[in-house]
């Protein structure tokens, strides 16, 4: 063992583990996948008083096409995703991020719920959720809500679950004929986090991009969408799209870059995006 | 407990079957491998001893720091605390020590500070080791260590060298004033200078050749064993040779020589860092006296990322005179060596000596001048590192002859050849003093540029130009000079039950001696291969051993062995002139037989061995078995060398920069296993590329380490490699017996040139003209906005 002593709990039901939180308040952390969270508990960077284990829950690890949406319960392996046929056919933004979250092993074990919950900034899946204009399911000792994703994400690791709340699934538009999607990011080495990444989504008809919608991530506290830019390319603007990330993007420094090359690699990132976008399809 | 490698035997094998399978020259696999790959290795942290406590250190969390107080009460009222230890505790031992025996340039002493174990007045890096403390269980030892509370009043903190250097910057020690541990300088200034006032061209460079952490897979680990009823010390500790550190550890314990010992298992890679003594062993054995329990310490990653000795980290400036038609006049280098807060054994060694000796390589140069400040700073010390200043000293040349070519409007091909010390000039006084004694540079140049098909590579840049990328080729020609093989051991004892044990002074912490050095043996001997063990981690065994390290082995466990064996042959002579009823002098040794010259009467060495295990009697003052326990003198320094070529691709866009192509031709000498040979150049490429292309040690203007966890230092991975060619063209080393040259090293040599030269070539186009390392992406980005910039 290489964290400092904590408490442990598993929750039987989505009830339970609300219960749980409610009882324990600060102290206590969810644990999905534990991809980030262990990691920190190794390190002695976090210490909790408990951890609320949701492996246990039954039911949070469907995909089903339903109503024309996706839902992906929360504690659905990314692996699980990866493998998927109906993510492949309806949700196909996600499977193409699918390879660039980090590692087999990470993902055998890393949720969906996990990182959307977790909201780091330079991850995949938020973006993916911000740009497909999904859902968050989140359930809280008042009962159920859903949050859409432009409410979502609040700043830096902070989202619209509360304290005592927790993530059960999201649900994301199943994708219309007419619909592409565009995924493409920069790292350091493959499967790290991303410098600068880019997932769209769009509707391509007549040589024409509608319905753009364009969400960055690890350049900035969350993900971003890019409207200034989404505006010009519906109007059919390249140029003008990569130059309106400039308003667009305020990109901090990190250990990895500093601001302006980012917003630069923002600008790489949606041209090369736009070609996916615009493709011919096979 | 040592590990002891032995191959299984063949299910049938004819003698000639074997010779030819496991002879010299033979790519004979890992004989460690059945071994390790089934999770049986024994590794330090594997052994559990009866009784046996678990310590866990705390260390500095700032860089730069007055100790005002170690307050230990509540972690030893804490479960299962044992004993906490401070620097007061260890006042009776000694420091440790830097071995390095150079001079400063006036002829003065360095400063060598005293390093106790652990840091009772000042801490000087994040990471210095202020207690340590020792629990029933490692959890309980690591929440203790939580509740040490150690109150530092914080200094300002300098963690580059030439920062330290600078008027004002803080002062580590208060007798080393302006923080210079070493000023060091070679060569006869006032020809150099005079060489440079006189040059046609002169090309100055400044480079930076990066901090590095060593990353061996396997974390340091020790156990400390006091025996109070024999005041005995035994240290299980990894090891890159247990020879030199006993002499270390029986310095710092103060302690008789016979009172010591030090075993070490299996080691999970080292690269030059686990070679000597470290704070937390001396730690360990004292609780251990102290406690009258083994004691364990295993590191985490986060611990070596900062109490493990880091690498390389020298600024330099190069400058290379040349005369109107390219001949090279002088080279000069310039330099600041990192030494971080102590001086670690040999830490001075890599930016100095190596410089020294590795800078001019394969090319004639007259005139050399080394002059190297080794600067103490608020980091962790910094020591060998795969090569310890021989990569890094082709480095810096091939730079400059590169950056030189383009400045004076000639071909680099044609500037290298120019220069290349012919094969009628060998034996070669170089000007660094060194005497290179055999090597064809010239043909070794042929046969790389033929390889690499760079005739093709105008095509090739064209196809990548379409494909949005900038591609360019980069040469890296090596010499080496490898440590001097000195003193080593090379015992050889048949055993009862019919294996023959090799037992030698170097190491294997991952090279995989075993099969080579039975190679050796077998062939010397006609002793069968898998009859064969290797001995090399018990002190208790050793007369004389120099370790692993500086591309030594193969030549100095192989001259040993070689010389042990002529001592074999010699007994072997002796005792079966009895069995066969002959004179001695009448009988020969050939594949393994002892033969009456001209007759058919003979003996087997193993039927022989089996004779003397029976109890043959022999008359007093004869020898009495076939055991040697011999120590065989130095052997000179070896010169491997070679030429590695790649070829880059840059996306223009992001800088990010991908070895596409990689060959390489590489003078070793004799190769005893070309397979494992071939190995250690594909490690090494690897090492090379990682720092050429990502590695980077960083530290805030408060001496945090930034890179402290591998999500923020990035290290290589196998899709980072590119196929690497490899061809061996030897040219056998005239020193040794078995004319080896060394190959441990040359991987980073080759690597960190060609690469480095392929990214310049392909940004030449900006008329970027150097790039330091790493090539990350936003330096790349960065230096071509720079460089366009500059040109609007």
């Amino acid at each position: 063992m290489k964290p400092a002593p904590f408490a442990y709990a598993k929750a039987r039901s989505v009830e339970d583990a609300i219960a749980l939180l409610a009882q324990h308040g600060e102290g206590a952390k969810l644990l999905a996948g534990g991809q980030s969270l262990i990691a920190t508990l190794n390190m002695r960077l976090s210490a909790p008083r408990i951890l609320i284990d949701l492996n246990g829950i039954a039911g949070l690890n469907s995909i089903t096409l339903k109503g024309g949406e996706v839902e992906i319960g929360a504690m659905t392996r990314h692996a699980e995703i990866e493998r998927s046929d109906v993510i492949r056919k309806h949700a196909p933004l996600i499977a193409m991020a699918m390879p660039h979250i980090a590692h087999p092993a990470i993902r055998n074990r890393g949720t969906i719920g996990g990182s959307i919950a977790f909201a780091d900034p330079a991850a995949e899946l938020p973006a993916c959720l911000l740009a497909l204009g999904g859902l968050v399911e989140i359930a809280g000792p008042k009962g159920k809500r859903t949050v859409k994703a432009d409410d979502y994400f609040k700043g830096l690791y902070e989202t619209a679950i509360g304290a005592c709340d927790m993530l059960t699934g999201i649900r994301l538009p199943a994708a219309p004929a007419a619909s592409r999607y565009g995924f493409a990011e920069l790292s350091r080495r493959h499967g790290d986090y991303a410098v600068a990444g880019l997932a769209a989504s769009a509707t391509f008809a007549s040589g024409k991009l509608t319905k753009v919608r364009l969400a960055f991530f690890g350049v900035d506290l969350t993900p971003v969408r890019a409207k200034a830019a989404e505006m010009a390319l519906a109007g059919g603007d390249l140029d003008k799209a990569v130059a309106a990330l400039a308003s667009d993007l305020d990109p901090p420094d990190d250990i990895q870059e500093n601001g302006a090359v980012k917003k630069h690699l923002a600008g790489v990132l949606l041209r090369r995006v736009v070609q996916q976008l615009t493709e011919t399809r096979a | 407990m040592t590990v002891q490698t032995k191959p299984p035997a063949p299910a049938s094998a004819t003698d000639d079957w074997a010779f030819a399978k496991f002879g010299i020259g033979q790519p004979v696999p890992r004989t460690e491998d059945p071994v390790l790959v089934q999770g049986q290795g024994r590794y330090t942290d594997d052994l559990q001893l009866p009784g046996q406590a678990h310590a866990v250190v705390v260390r500095s969390t700032h860089a730069h720091g007055v100790i005002r107080g170690i307050d230990t009460a509540a972690a030893r009222a804490m479960p299962g605390v044992l004993g906490i230890y401070t620097a007061a505790d260890l006042a009776a031992y000694g420091t440790l020590k830097c071995g390095v025996p150079l001079k400063n340039r006036d002829g003065s002493e360095m400063k060598k500070p005293l390093r106790p174990a652990l840091a009772g007045d000042k801490v000087r890096f994040v990471g210095d080791p202020v207690a340590i403390v020792v629990a029933e269980t490692l959890l309980q030892a690591k929440d203790a260590a939580e509740a040490v509370g150690v109150t530092i009043d914080p200094l300002p903190a300098v963690t580059l060298a030439s920062a330290a250097a600078k008027p004002g910057a803080p002062q580590l020690f208060e007798d080393v004033p302006g923080n210079v541990a070493l000023d060091y300088h070679y060569g006869d200034s006032e020809k150099v200078a005079a060489a440079f006032a006189q040059a046609a061209h002169v090309t100055k460079l400044s480079m930076r050749n990066t901090r590095l952490i060593v990353a061996a897979m396997e974390p340091r680990s020790a156990v400390g064993v006091y025996d109070k009823a024999r005041e005995h010390w035994t240290l299980h500790s990894a090891s890159q040779g247990v020879f030199g550190l006993k002499g270390q550890l029986v310095d710092i314990l103060k302690a008789p020589p016979e009172k010591v010992r030090i075993l070490t298992g299996h080691v999970g890679g080292s690269f030059g860092m686990k070679a000597t003594v470290y704070p937390e062993y001396v730690g360990i054995l004292h609780a251990s006296r102290m406690l009258g329990r083994p004691v364990k310490w295993t590191d985490d990653r986060s611990g070596s990322f900062v109490s493990d000795h880091h690498g390389r980290d020298h600024e330099v400036t190069g400058e290379l005179a040349l005369d109107k038609d390219g001949h090279f006049l002088a080279v000069r280098l310039t330099s600041f060596a990192n030494m971080g807060a102590f001086l670690a054994t040999v830490g001075p060694l890599a930016g100095t000596l190596n410089a020294v000796k590795n800078v001019a390589s394969v090319y004639r140069t007259p005139l050399l001048e080394v002059s190297a400040k080794c600067m103490f700073t608020n980091t962790t010390h910094v020591s060998a590192y795969r090569g310890a200043g021989r990569p890094e000293g082709n480095y810096y040349m091939e730079r400059l002859i590169d950056a030189a070519a383009t400045e004076m409007g000639l071909d680099r091909l044609a500037l290298r050849r120019k220069n290349h010390i012919r094969p009628s000039q060998i034996p070669y006084s170089a000007s660094s003093g060194m005497t290179y004694d055999s090597g064809d540079f010239p043909a070794i140049f042929k046969e790389a540029i033929d390889k690499a098909d760079i005739k093709g590579f105008a095509a090739r840049k064209r196809d990548s130009r379409k494909r949005g990328k900038l591609r360019g080729l980069g040469i890296g020609c090596y010499l080496e000079v490898t440590a001097p093989p000195n003193k080593e051991m090379g015992g050889i004892r048949f055993e009862p039950n019919g294996d023959v044990t090799i037992i030698t002074g170097t190491l294997d912490y991952g090279q995989g001696h075993a099969a080579p050095f039975a190679q050796v043996l077998s062939a010397q001997l006609g002793i069968p291969f898998h009859r064969i063990r290797l001995l090399q981690g018990d002190s208790d065994e050793l007369i004389a051993g120099g370790g692993t390290g500086g591309s030594r082995s193969i030549t100095a466990s192989g001259a040993a062995i070689v010389e042990a064996s002529a001592k074999v042959i010699e007994q072997g002579k002796a005792i079966a002139s009895h069995v066969l009823e002959a004179s001695a002098s009448d009988i020969e040794f050939d594949k393994g037989r002892f033969v009456i010259a001209g007759t058919d009467r003979a003996i087997g060495i193993m039927e022989l061995a089996e004779k003397i295990r029976g109890g043959l009697q022999l008359p007093a003052g004869e020898p009495q078995s076939l055991d040697v326990k011999h120590a065989s003198e130095s052997v000179p320094s070896a010169f491997p060398n070679g030429c590695h070529v790649a070829e880059v691709e840059i996306d223009p866009d992001t800088g990010v920069v991908e070895v596409v192509t990689y060959s390489s031709v590489n003078d070793f000498g004799n190769l005893i296993n070309p397979l494992l040979v071939e190995g250690q150049v594909h490690g090494g490429v690897l090492q090379g590329i990682g720092q050429a292309l990502m590695e980077n040690v960083c530290y805030d203007s408060d001496g945090q380490i930034l890179s402290g966890s591998f999500m923020d230092y990035a290290m290589p991975r196998a899709h980072h490699a590119p196929p690497i060619g490899f061809v061996s063209h030897p040219v056998p080393a005239k020193t040794n017996p078995l004319g080896t040259k060394g190959c441990g090293e040359a991987g980073c040599a080759g690597a960190l040139t060609s690469v480095m030269n392929a990214i310049v070539d392909a940004l030449s186009v900006y008329g970027i003209r150097h790039i330091d390392m790493p090539a990350s992406p936003a330096r790349v980005w960065t230096a071509i906005q720079a460089a366009k910039q500059g040109a609007a």
